[in-house]
């Protein structure tokens, strides 16, 4: 403390008897376990309330540990001058409390504790109605404290255990209750009370004054008083801080603007919101799963699908956050059960970079992941996709002691440029000569072999940073096997749940359909190279003069054939509608690109369509499991056409596929999320 | 303060910086900034003067960029008339006094074909041949509509809509919906218009060209105009 004389708590009071009483009742409460040595004294201004006289009277005590003195001013002085009569009678620090607050557990202690510090003129708490110490809305409302019944100590105990406990300096302290230093009243003298006499802005004018001898002015941001505020002067407030305004604005030319910036730049920002957080704690009995995303979450790719609705699945057993990269850095997004149906989504952002991680180690990556971690805590992390993230994670989760679970979606752990087309044309499937790699790679990815070679070695050493490896389908394995060597028993296969409705009405053979009408295929997807464009244009310019009809469902990239029946942009939610809705009996998937899995395939299960594929990659193998199409060679034009034609004249083989599909098992996300959560135990 | 106690402060603190961030990125993002709350009790009524309470300040959002733009763009206008090039990943540039300056967004882009003529397509090789200049971006003056500067000339942009800010109570007020994504619903037509014009038949041949070499692409070509006319003679099958 800075004086080791005691505390003197000077309390005016003019009007107000229930406030009075609230007051001095809480202040003789907490009495007994303050360590610090105080006493109060309270001044009658003269009150015109015959009640507050008595009641001042009936409280005056010599006994320990507060004793109160009452005096009564022969006259009204003014608060100004009243407090500047306690403080000539006071032999060490003071406290200014207005009459109309209630002072909650622990406040002397902890505000003598913040003045101990060096160059303290003032210490302030925080309360619900004092300027800039004034509570975030959120906290008043939620312990009533604009109310009747306003849970005072309830407020009091969560700001002392919520607080940063970060003593923000401000350019002045708030008088409802304000600490002074015994060094800041010998240095700079009492309150102004020939310019500031009628009260409103002599604690501003102190303040200011002891600024300019180099003393600081702090809020002790664990402390909590109520105060009910306004109470003083009545009507006459809004004038009087007016006239004061326009005092300190003459005195002080700087204070506006002043003032004005650190409003601008609230010092109790980062204590206000860590309080507003400690509003929506998380429930810890519930077990935590972080995911690993490449994008937000909100964005409209499969895995973000997958993932929303995983999420969901799961919202009962498991809360989730997750963690993706942004343009300036990471954001850490959580999706929590607090007991609603709706999850409590509250976005972190995370100190960081510029968004494209090109490095195969990114130290920004590997710290946000730390900081994610070390925000909340964690029983398992789900790696969904790496991308933005590069192999720092595998580094950083090697220490995790909870489960950590990778699943791969695409190939990027392969190679970085993951749809393994050389050169963007030809499926390459991982080849063991570089030498392939050396040319495709500067030209797809701008990358080195030493990229390529130097990911791989990396990422090999830190393989064993996942406990579970999960893959879609086990040709997806096989290829990334082709690179690393896990451990087979890690290995989970889990193929995708369906990222639309799975019961849809009508899924029946329409045998007239089959037989009698011309024969249509759609391509689905997004109408470029790397999906097979190419190959849909071919076919609609073979089949253009006969009746075989290619649609085409999706975004177009490239140029497409005028031949091919365009429908444009769809609703992945609607696209079993769609295809029968244009007669569609096949759906043409003729990508290079070796699928992990295959979403479209799914939906063209759930429309009851068999489909031709590639044969290697995740179609090829789904194709040949349910027997729900064909397979081909992307690369054979030739070959695709002599199939397409061949099934225009075997109807029945069209049927035999179209039963195959329809007999297909085809699960939602949500009949996978069991297999994910029991994953997720330690 | 037991070891615990410190470390869930610290992550408590963690977290608050990480709120703060996200509320101070909005605010940038969102060109404002918002002063303390207008509540009852943070009034403070002592700077009446100049009083900012739950102020939004506008006019903060990317002004050091702009800065930086406008003083490149009133030194950069000469040169050929600009026009728009068109890269095979789809980005977008307008060459404008030598430089090649990305319009990012599509509506923009469909915006300046109209004024400019179609994008032509150029190989990432040619378009290396510019150097980048600032990107075509929308800007707005004190008064007067929205306006992009191409070729040292001011284009006040018509049928733009403008956001209004507004609080973030009020936009609590209504649950959000499906995104309205302009840039891809004016991109996807003109492409979709492209792809049924003669270009697709340069991008054949190309691909043709490519696949089977000068003389099999010809043969193809021959043999499939021969097949055509057979059957316009022959009549349909």
């Amino acid at each position: 403390m800075t004086s080791k004389m005691p505390v003197t708590v000077l309390v005016p009071v003019y009007r107000g008897l229930d406030d009075a009483r609230r007051c001095l009742e809480s202040v003789t409460r907490h009495a007994a376990t303050t360590d610090v040595t105080f006493q109060v004294q309270v001044f009658d201004d003269a009150s015109p309330e015959q009640d507050v006289a008595l009641f001042l009277d009936s409280v005056a005590t010599e006994d320990a540990p507060a004793p109160i003195r009452v005096v009564h001013n022969p006259k009204n002085l003014g608060f100004v001058r009243t407090v500047n009569l306690g403080i000539s009678e006071s032999p060490g620090d003071v406290v200014i409390l207005n009459a109309d607050t209630v002072v909650t557990a622990g406040w002397l202690d902890r505000l003598a504790t913040a003045a101990d510090k060096s160059e303290v003129a003032t210490v302030t708490p925080l309360t619900n109605f004092g300027s800039i110490c004034t509570l975030p809305d959120a906290i008043i409302e939620a312990f009533g404290l604009e109310g009747t019944d306003p849970k005072v100590d309830e407020c009091a105990d969560f700001v002392h255990r919520q607080s940063l406990r970060l003593l923000p300096e401000v350019i002045t302290g708030v008088g409802f209750c304000m600490y002074i230093t015994r060094e800041a009243l010998d240095l700079c003298g009492p309150f102004d009370e020939a310019t500031f006499g009628l009260g409103y802005g002599e604690e501003v004018d102190f303040c200011v004054r002891a600024t300019r001898i180099g003393l600081r002015h702090i809020v002790e941001d664990s402390t909590f008083v109520y105060h009910y505020g306004a109470g003083s002067f009545g009507d006459q407030r809004k004038k009087r801080l007016a006239e004061a305004s326009s005092r300190l604005h003459d005195r002080y030319r700087f204070f506006r603007a002043t003032n004005t910036r650190e409003r601008a730049n609230d010092p109790l920002l980062l204590p206000f919101t860590s309080l507003e957080l400690g509003l929506v704690e998380r429930r810890i009995d519930r077990p935590h799963v972080l995911h690993l995303l490449h994008s937000p979450p909100e964005e409209v790719g499969g895995t973000e699908k997958h993932l929303r609705v995983l999420m969901k699945s799961l919202f009962s057993e498991f809360d989730a956050s997750i963690l993706y990269p942004v343009d300036h850095g990471f954001a850490l997004r959580t999706f929590w059960n607090l007991g609603s149906d709706t999850p409590l989504e509250h976005e972190y952002l995370l100190p960081g970079a510029a968004r494209r991680v090109t490095q195969v180690h990114d130290q920004v990556a590997g710290e946000a992941l730390t900081t994610a971690l070390d925000m909340f805590r964690f029983d398992a992390v789900h790696i969904q996709n790496l991308i933005g993230h590069s192999l720092a994670p595998l580094e950083v989760l090697a220490d995790f002691p909870g489960t950590v679970v990778c699943s791969v979606r695409d190939l990027y752990l392969a190679c970085p440029n993951h749809s393994l087309l050389y050169r963007n044309s030809e499926p390459c499937g991982v080849p063991a000569d570089l030498s392939l790699c050396e040319r495709c790679l500067p030209e797809t990815r701008n990358l080195p072999l030493s990229y390529l070679t130097d990911f791989r070695t990396t990422a090999a050493a830190r393989l064993d940073s996942v406990d579970r490896w999960v893959f879609a389908s086990q040709s997806a394995a096989d290829y990334f096997l082709r690179v690393y060597d896990v451990d087979p028993a890690r290995i989970e296969i889990i193929p995708h749940g369906a990222v639309i409705r799975i019961d849809r009405p009508g899924r029946q053979v329409d045998e007239g359909l089959i037989f009698d009408e011309p024969l249509r295929l759609a391509f689905v997807g997004r109408g470029w190279a790397k999906k097979g464009l190419g190959v849909a244009n071919e076919l609609a310019d073979r089949f253009a003069d006969t009746s075989i009809e290619i649609h085409h469902f999706g975004e177009l990239k490239d140029a497409a054939s005028p031949m091919l029946h365009a429908h444009g942009l769809f609703d992945n939610e609607m696209l079993p509608e769609l295809l029968h809705h244009a007669g569609i009996q096949i759906v043409l998937l003729p990508g290079p690109y070796a699928e992990t899995f295959g979403h479209v395939m799914t939906e063209a299960l759930i429309a009851a369509l068999p489909v031709i594929g590639a044969r290697y990659g995740a179609l090829g193998e789904r194709i040949r499991a349910t027997g729900a199409g064909w397979t081909i060679d992307p690369t054979d034009f030739d070959g695709i056409h002599e199939l397409v034609k061949s099934l225009d004249l075997c109807r029945s083989e069209v049927l035999r596929a179209t039963r195959r599909a329809i007999e297909a098992r085809v699960e939602s996300i949500g009949g996978t999320a069991a297999r994910y959560a029991a994953l997720y135990q330690p | 303060m037991s070891a615990s106690e410190r470390e869930q402060r610290l992550q408590r603190h963690v977290r608050a910086m990480g709120a703060v961030n996200r509320h101070l990125q909005a605010q940038l993002e969102g060109g404002g900034t918002w002063t303390t709350s207008a509540s009852t009790g943070k009034a403070d009524l002592l700077t009446s003067g100049g009083s900012l309470s739950g102020a939004f300040i506008t006019g903060g959002r990317r002004v050091g960029s702009a800065n930086v733009w406008l003083e490149h763009l009133a030194v950069s206008s000469e040169g050929e008339k600009p026009f728009l090039v068109r890269l095979a990943n789809r980005r977008v540039f307008l060459i404008d006094g030598g430089y090649r300056r990305e319009v990012r967004s599509g509506l923009l882009a469909g915006a300046l074909e109209r004024t400019l003529g179609a994008s032509r397509y150029v190989s990432n090789d040619k378009a290396g041949r510019w150097a980048d200049g600032v990107p075509v971006e929308v800007l707005e003056g004190p008064q007067g509509p929205p306006f992009v500067v191409v070729g040292g000339k001011r284009l006040p942009l018509r049928g733009l809509p403008l956001p209004y800010p507004v609080g973030t109570d009020q936009v609590q007020m209504f649950p959000a919906g499906p995104e309205l994504n302009l840039a891809q619903a004016t991109v996807s037509r003109a492409q979709f218009q492209r792809a049924l014009s003669g270009r697709y038949y340069i991008e054949r041949a190309r691909s043709a060209i490519k696949r089977r070499g000068v003389v099999g692409a010809a043969k193809a070509a021959a043999s499939r105009v021969t097949r055509r006319a057979r059957r316009t003679v022959g009549g349909r099958r």
